[in-house]
């Protein structure tokens, strides 16, 4: 059975690129539209992957983090952060949260790829 | 010019302040927003020095009174000019804000449909690769993906294989029934052989019955001559000629049919001689045939391969320009950012000078408005600190970096 | 078609020229069936260097021959074949009974 992934962004072009990359090497794809809309759908079934970007409209993708990071269903969930944001501050916050790794954008999809392989085989 | 420091300090202070901080906090370039805050700064100056060269000219015909007038219709005016100055700015910051939400809406448009096209692009290049493969497993019967040997697939190669064989076995048939015909030559030879020695056999039968003949005629004319007493000899003498001659007739049958024999003999070797001697240049054209179209059939493989290979790295690359695009595309996640971060960027600009505008002049000392005035420009720091959080820091679209925790 | 040959000590040559088909029959049986007569021939070698063509009954009589040859262990090898007659000795698979030199 595929691996399911989430991918949460406020950027409607992001979460497209993000789907249609996850999507052609056979991943199935949940997108949201913010940290909220994303905590929301963790919770009414689970994922493999989380993938969230940081600002965004109602909640941030560090926040999302934290309160995944509560749900006894995501303690163990691979979360990566991909988000413009690259300054170390913002780094450290978001692995204290509980980021299971950072990616800058823009993504590169072959990279992209290689790390959910890494991360979810 | 001692009495009235208050409003020449205000617009040098403002002045020095803007500049510093946005000359700090945006660099060399100057966004339409922040010009026309320039603009509104280079009027401070101007206004300041007509006033300050008014009040020297005022000063030869000093009158307290009069100067009094004189500068509170000048702190009028100076209401007035920042009233309309933050109207205009008002109205600019507005258009501005609404054609970078334009701007936004068409890059969100723009975007949406190249990826639409580029990911269509590749999913297209896919269905080419695979259509060419099935193409090729079909035509040589066996797919580059290791499905050897489908039934109903056309294979040539096996065709020529099996023609191949076919020729072999006729070849091998030939050579077989020729050495068996060679074998019967050789025992037909054989047969001329011994019926030669049988005719050699007859000859000297022959002689022995001519001889035979001859003592029987010499012993009929003995007995002749014996008279009476020969006659019972002569009857014997007779009968042995009699046999002499039956022999002969005996030995010409013979011979009559060694003849046939040797005819027949020589039938079944004109027979052998059909069925054994045959042109071996048949089975050379036909081979030659069969490996000119091996040869051939293996070029046109060898072309397929090597399309198919081309095809597949063409696909690669459109699958690696595809990824490109995508990485590129993501400009506009950046681009949509940045707008934004400007946009609130302008919205601070006013808000400042909408503080600086609303400090009213009417019911207030000069000394109480220069303090509101001066914790106006602390509010403005504290603004424009919040607003440096930039969350794009790229200054190109190459892809950014993979960190895992 | 002529044919010649040469015995030196336990090796016999038999020199073919011309046209090699069913009209040599009785020659060239006779020509071999003299050569292994010789007791001490251990080898004969059939030079085909002047053979200009070649037929059926010509690959049925080598056959032959080395049948007969091998019954008293006589070994023969076929030698210099030109153009079409090494390439019809290829296609009767004779490289697989004689050596073809």
């Amino acid at each position: 059975m595929a691996k399911t992934i989430l991918t949460v962004d406020d950027s409607a072009s992001i979460r497209q690129m993000v789907s249609f990359t996850l999507k052609s090497a056979g991943y199935e794809v949940t997108e949201a539209v913010d940290g909220q809309d994303g905590l929301d759908k963790a919770r009414a079934r689970s994922f493999d992957l989380v993938f969230t970007d940081q600002n965004m409209p109602r909640m941030d993708g560090i926040t999302l983090i934290r309160s995944l990071r509560a749900l006894p269903q995501y303690k163990s969930t691979p979360i990566l952060m991909l988000t413009t944001e690259s300054g170390e501050a913002m780094k450290t916050q978001g692995r204290a949260a509980g980021a299971t790794g950072w990616l800058v954008k823009p993504f590169d999809p072959a990279r992209l790829l290689e790390v959910v392989k890494k991360v979810i085989g | 010019m001692q009495k009235h420091p208050p409003l020449l300090g205000i617009a040098l202070s403002l002045l020095v302040a803007f500049a510093m901080l946005l000359l700090a906090d945006t660099g060399p370039s100057i966004n339409p927003a922040q010009g026309m805050v320039l603009v509104g700064i280079g009027v401070l100056p101007w206004l300041a020095l007509t006033w300050h060269q008014r009040r020297q000219r005022d000063a030869r015909q000093w009158q307290p009174r009069a100067v009094d007038r004189e500068i509170s219709g000048l702190a009028d005016s100076f209401d007035g000019l920042l009233r309309v100055l933050r109207e205009e700015f008002d109205g600019q910051v507005g258009n501005t804000q609404s054609e970078l939400a334009q701007l936004r809406t068409l890059l969100d448009d723009a975007i949406h449909k190249l990826i639409d096209s580029f990911t269509g692009l590749e999913g297209i290049a896919r269905r080419q690769h695979g259509l060419m493969l099935q193409l090729t497993s079909q035509t040589m019967g066996a797919s580059p993906g290791g499905n050897a040997g489908d039934a109903g697939q056309i294979s040539f190669e096996k065709f020529l294989d099996d023609t191949s064989v076919t020729l072999t076995m006729f070849v091998d048939n030939t050579v077989e029934n020729s050495k068996f015909g060679m074998q019967l030559v050789g025992q037909m030879e054989e047969i001329g052989e011994k019926m030669a020695k049988i005719n050699q056999i007859l000859n000297e039968v022959e002689g022995i019955a001519s001889q035979t003949n001859l003592l029987a005629l010499n012993a009929a004319i003995e007995a002749a001559r014996a008279g009476e007493a020969g006659r019972g000899f002569a009857v014997v003498a007779d009968e042995v000629r009699k046999l002499s001659l039956r022999s002969n007739e005996f030995s010409t049958e013979i011979r009559s049919h060694m003849a046939d024999v040797n005819q027949s003999v020589d039938k079944a070797e004109r027979v052998i001689y059909e069925i054994s001697s045959k042109d071996m240049n048949f089975a050379l054209q036909s081979k030659q045939n069969v490996e000119g179209m091996i040869t051939r059939i293996q070029q046109i493989n060898a072309a397929m391969l090597a399309a198919v290979g081309q095809l597949s790295a063409a696909t690669d690359e459109v699958e690696q320009n595809v990824h490109a695009a995508i990485t590129t595309l993501q400009f506009q996640d950046m681009a949509t950012q940045l707008v934004a971060h400007a946009g609130g960027r302008m919205e601070i600009i006013r808000s400042i000078l909408d503080g600086i505008a609303a400090i009213e002049r009417q019911h207030q000392a000069d000394s109480d408005r220069l303090d509101r005035l001066r914790s106006a420009i602390r509010e403005m720091t504290d603004l424009i600190e919040r607003s440096r959080h930039n969350p794009v820091k790229q200054v190109n679209v190459d892809a950014g970096d993979i960190e895992l925790f | 078609m002529q044919i010649s040959q040469r015995i030196s000590d336990h090796h016999a040559v038999l020199a073919l020229a011309g046209r090699f088909d069913f009209n040599t029959h009785s020659d060239f049986r006779k020509a071999y069936e003299s050569v292994l007569a010789h007791p001490d021939i251990r080898t004969l070698d059939i030079d085909m260097q002047r053979v200009e063509y070649l037929d059926s009954s010509a690959l049925g009589m080598l056959l032959l021959l080395k049948e007969r040859a091998e019954a008293r262990n006589v070994r023969v090898s076929l030698s210099h074949p030109g153009g079409t007659v090494r390439q019809i000795l290829e296609i009767a698979n004779f490289g697989k009974l004689f050596s073809i030199t």
